[in-house]
């Protein structure tokens, strides 16, 4: 039996993955983007996101469905998106590859260890 | 309420984004775009949405054109296509100028300005001069005979003149005469006023200008007494007749005359004469019962039409002439007995180079303001040449890194140059948008006048063609020079050195001389503008004699209306007894034409009871047909005797007043009150006609405010009758106040009598200053336009200057030069480059006067005053571009330059 490699995550990736995470099922583009500027301290394009996004769920990272339309969106509707077993994976690995990759690192990195 | 996305993005996003993902993500846009607003406000909110539409756009460009993304990593190696570099100049130079918006706003903003106001001026020459007769066929085959005498153009010849040339003349395919005539027209019972073109029968031909509806004019209607047929312009036809097809045949009333319409002209035809536009055309046959004063078509003594040739396929110019004056050297012969065309040669010249009407106002102003249009643009060059040198310098390090990482130099200037060109593009836009309103601002210029001018300039593939080639050779100006110069020769000397280089002084000299040259230029141009308003000046304070302000004037058309002398005179009398009692009126009076109008006076040769001719004496005086109280009304004041009155009737003595140079000439030593004098000579057959003179009036401008003091005499209307004739009305009552109860007198004494045109008299004196008003305006705009550039061009240059050499005064303070010696270094170093301007330009300015000599009233093309203004105004910009730049370096602190290293 041939197993799947887990997928590597680039940067940008990974703060999307992580932010689907955060969200739970209803996610959408435009609470990514609000997640990654509040917890990332940085301003996204809303276009990036997107094509992040159909990136992961052409690779089978996440899933997605469309949703409501709402009026603060000018009635137009939603695309939900949910990160996928495979996703999870792929961010334990990156998550775990960093976290390596910090060990020991903590003082300068200015983490409590 | 809530705040919407800008739309314009919205709309350029739903055109980009893939259907796939387009309406989640306008949606996360919108949504996130109201949370912006609530965060940091609408305008913010704005900008960030801007940026993410820009990022959207990107993104899909990109995910679109996988192909040639790869296509090019590919070809990379081997060296670019032509077009791929472009492509990628024109990405790298858009970026660089977001990058810098201010510089890029300043270059836009001066190009525009620069290739707009060379818009502006060409589309009025290809307006004016080089589209002279509007639909008319080939204009540039086309001349305006006249003749020459004694070097004076006399543009007028007689009918029979006109038949004995078109007969014998072979260099050229047909020639045409015309005259203008304003008619009464009666159509279904209503009278107006039209302006119509008495034109011979083959006139539509010769210009090649079609008859679209009916026929054209043929041999027949040349021939006296035929029934008169009129030929009708395209506007008239459409503003008259609904343009109905069924006017043809109909018969309408001109000047009392029953004339059938036969044709309609060709839209855009709009008559023989430049500038104006006519409604109608007559047969030169019909000449004797539509104009005043009977026949003129067997006298070969009068000169009235105004003729245009074809010339013949392969016939020059030249040749044109030769043959008339050949033909002329015939009449001569022929009619050498009555001592006819004595001392007459013949002349053609081209239609744009017309020696009278409209076009010899405007083009030696429009060619004057095509001038310094394009001197504007070099200003405008050199300025940009200047901050993108600027520019160039800080960008070395960066040139010589992508020198030494293999990029050709070529490709570095044609980097360069297409970053130019996005400028010039951006300019000629925007110049482009601003043509449609400057290009019409020229007929705002026109003089009021009784003539139907016609200055409709319209923005045609020539304009728009001449504005690119102007924003292409700009490029060349202003991007080459420094695209060059940032190409350096030694690349290491420039990794090391550049940005913190002490040296370069000498460098650079094109950036000084450039200054230089904006000084030069635009004090040139200041000088013309304050030659010309000088003028202008001079012209409004100059006393004509009479006083225009508080006239004003209204003409009147007794011919149309069908008056005989005798009723007319009858009417005049009636006109001035019922207007002098209106409200308001305080004087009333009637002359046969205004003083400095448009249109030129008569003169007639006189003679005078008991004076001998002598030699070099003036042949002839100036004449002018007037009504009770002219001098009165006019404010000329009587020097001796008294004004015409109401009792100046045809059936009392002839009596005059004449100019007080008159009296001094002919009356020398004798009291000109009482003395006699008459119109031309003495016949045998016939007993003289004397007029006694009445009263002197003082002197006073008659056709120019240049003109010398000419003789002149004012003799009754009520004498000698006039059937059309400008009422004079002084008043205190304003032109609005009087004009609508003046019109209801006049349609009350006979509704038949055209009034019209009715206006203040100073408006009419005022076209004796259209030229210098036109140049004089417009002059100022770019002197002062002119100026502006070349003091932030100073700046510009004496701040970086003083950038690049701060090293060097951090050493000289370090070594003990004062604060003093460095501000006098700095500011000494703009002086010179603003002094070897001024020099130049003062050089330039002499040149200028000279050409703008004829057009100088009062003053010298050397007028101090002027000089002195402009000098003055320069050194106060001067001085502001040369002290701040000055200040800040004396205030550098020597231990901070010294330690940026």
């Amino acid at each position: 039996m041939t197993r799947i490699p887990t997928p590597v995550l680039g940067e940008f990736e990974q703060m999307v993955m992580l932010a689907l995470l955060r969200l739970g099922p209803e996610a959408y583009g435009a609470a990514v983007c609000g997640e990654i500027e509040k917890r990332g301290g940085r301003g996204v394009s809303v276009s990036a996101v997107h094509t992040t996004l159909e990136r992961l769920e052409l690779k089978g990272l996440v899933k997605s469905r469309v949703g409501d339309p709402t009026p603060q969106r000018g009635g137009k509707r939603k695309r939900h998106f949910e990160v996928a077993a495979l996703g999870l994976k792929a961010v334990q690995a990156s998550y775990r590859s960093i976290r390596n990759m910090a060990d020991g690192l903590e003082d300068l990195l200015g983490e409590p260890a | 309420m809530t705040v919407r996305p800008p739309r314009l993005a919205g709309w350029l996003l739903s055109r980009a984004i893939h259907d796939r993902r387009r309406e989640e993500l306008l949606g996360d846009l919108e949504e996130l775009f109201q949370v912006q607003v609530n965060a940091r406000g609408r305008v913010a909110a704005r900008r960030w949405y801007w940026r993410q539409t820009a990022d959207a756009i990107g993104d899909a460009i990109r995910e679109r054109r996988p192909s040639t993304r790869r296509a090019k990593a590919r070809t990379s190696l081997r060296g670019d296509s032509l077009m791929q570099t472009l492509a990628q100049d024109l990405r790298y130079a858009v970026r660089s100028l977001v990058a810098n918006p201010g510089f890029a706003g300043i270059a836009v903003l001066m190009l525009a300005l620069g290739i707009g106001a060379n818009a502006t001026i060409f589309s009025w020459v290809n307006t004016v001069l080089l589209n002279p007769m509007p639909g008319a066929a080939r204009t540039s085959d086309l001349l305006q005979l006249t003749y020459l005498y004694r070097g004076d153009v006399l543009p007028s010849f007689s009918y029979p003149d006109y038949q004995d040339i078109s007969r014998a003349a072979r260099q050229v395919t047909g020639i045409a005469g015309h005259d203008d005539l304003a008619v009464g027209v009666v159509i279904d019972r209503e009278a107006e006023r039209a302006w119509a073109e008495l034109v011979t029968a083959n006139f539509f031909d010769v210009l090649g200008a079609p008859v679209v509806l009916g026929r054209g004019f043929t041999s027949d209607d040349d021939k006296p007494g035929t029934t008169p047929a009129v030929v009708l312009s395209d506007a008239y036809w459409r503003r008259r007749f609904n343009a109905d097809p069924g006017v043809i045949g109909r018969t309408i009333r001109i000047n009392a005359q029953p004339i059938t319409i036969v044709g309609v002209a060709g839209a855009g035809f709009l008559g023989a004469v430049s500038g104006l536009s006519y409604d109608i055309w007559l047969p030169i046959g019909a000449q004797p019962i539509v104009m005043p004063g009977g026949s003129r078509l067997e006298a070969r003594g009068s000169r009235w039409l105004a003729l245009v040739a074809r010339m013949a396929p392969g016939a020059s110019r030249e040749q044109v002439r030769a043959e008339l004056d050949s033909i002329l050297d015939q009449m001569r012969t022929t009619w050498a007995g009555e001592k006819r065309y004595v001392d007459h040669r013949a002349a053609a010249f081209p239609l744009d180079n017309a020696p009278d009407g409209g076009i010899a106002v405007l083009r030696p102003v429009l060619l004057i303001l095509m001038a310094v249009a394009g001197v504007v643009l070099l200003i405008t060059c050199a300025n940009l040449a200047g901050l993108l040198l600027a520019r160039a310098s800080s960008r070395q390090k960066e040139i010589a890194i992508r020198l030494s990482m293999g990029a050709g130099r070529w490709r570095i200037v044609q980097q360069l140059l297409v970053e130019g060109a996005v400028l010039a593009g951006l300019g000629a836009a925007a110049a482009l948008v601003a043509l449609r309103w400057t290009s019409g601002l020229l007929i705002g210029f026109a003089p009021p006048s009784e003539l139907p001018i016609h200055l409709d300039v319209s923005v045609d593939a020539t304009v728009v063609w001449f504005t690119a080639a102007v924003a292409i050779g700009t490029v060349l100006l202003f991007a080459l020079a420094p695209a060059a110069q940032s190409a350096p020769a030694d690349v290491a000397t420039t990794l090391r050195d550049a940005g913190t280089a002490g040296r370069g002084f000498g460098r650079h000299r094109l950036r000084r001389a450039l200054v230089a040259a904006q000084v030069a230029l635009s004090i040139a141009l200041l000088v013309g503008a304050g030659l010309c308003l000088r003028s202008l000046d001079h012209a409004t304070r100059m006393t004509p004699g009479f006083q225009a302000d508080g006239v004003v004037v209204g003409w009147l058309d007794l011919f149309s209306a069908g008056y005989t002398p005798e009723e007319g005179r009858a009417f005049y009398a009636r006109v001035i007894d019922r207007v002098r009692t209106m409200p308001g009126v305080e004087s009333v009076s009637l002359s046969r034409r205004i003083p400095l109008g448009f249109i030129g006076g008569s003169y007639s040769d006189v003679t005078v009871d008991g004076h001998v001719k002598a030699e070099g004496e003036p042949e002839v005086v100036g004449l002018n047909y007037v009504g009770p109280d002219y001098a009165t009304t006019l404010q000329i004041p009587v020097v001796a005797g008294r004004d015409l009155s109401a009792d100046d009737r045809a059936d009392r003595p002839r009596v005059a007043l004449v100019s007080e140079s008159m009296a001094r000439l002919y009356w020398k030593g004798r009291d000109p009150i009482g003395g006699r004098f008459m119109f031309g000579r003495p016949r045998k057959d016939q007993e003289p006609q004397w007029m006694t003179v009445v009263g002197v009036i003082k002197d006073s401008k008659q056709r120019s405010l240049t003109e010398r003091t000419q003789p002149h005499a004012l003799i009754p209307i009520l004498q000698f009758y006039a059937s059309t004739s400008v009422l004079n009305v002084r008043t205190a009552a304003g032109l609005t106040t009087i004009a609508g109860p003046l019109q209801q007198v006049l349609r009350e004494l006979d509704p038949r009598v055209p009034f019209y045109n009715v206006s203040l008299l100073s408006d009419h004196v005022k076209a004796a200053t259209f030229q210098q008003k036109l140049a004089g305006d417009l002059l100022v705009v770019f002197g002062v336009l002119a100026l502006a550039l070349a003091g932030i061009g100073s700046y510009g240059v004496l701040s970086f200057l003083v950038g690049l050499r701060r090293r060097e005064i951090g050493i000289r303070l370090a070594v003990g030069a004062t604060r003093a010696d460095v501000f006098r270094l700095i500011a000494g170093s703009g002086a010179k480059v603003i002094g070897a301007g001024l020099i130049a330009g003062l050089l330039l300015s002499i040149g200028v006067g000279m050409g703008l000599k004829s057009m100088l009233i009062g003053i010298e093309p050397t007028d101090p005053i002027t000089y002195a203004g402009v000098i003055g105004v320069l050194l106060v910009v001067a001085a502001a571009a040369c002290l701040m730049p000055a200040r800040r370096a004396a205030a550098l602190d020597p231990a901070i330059t010294l330690r940026e290293e």
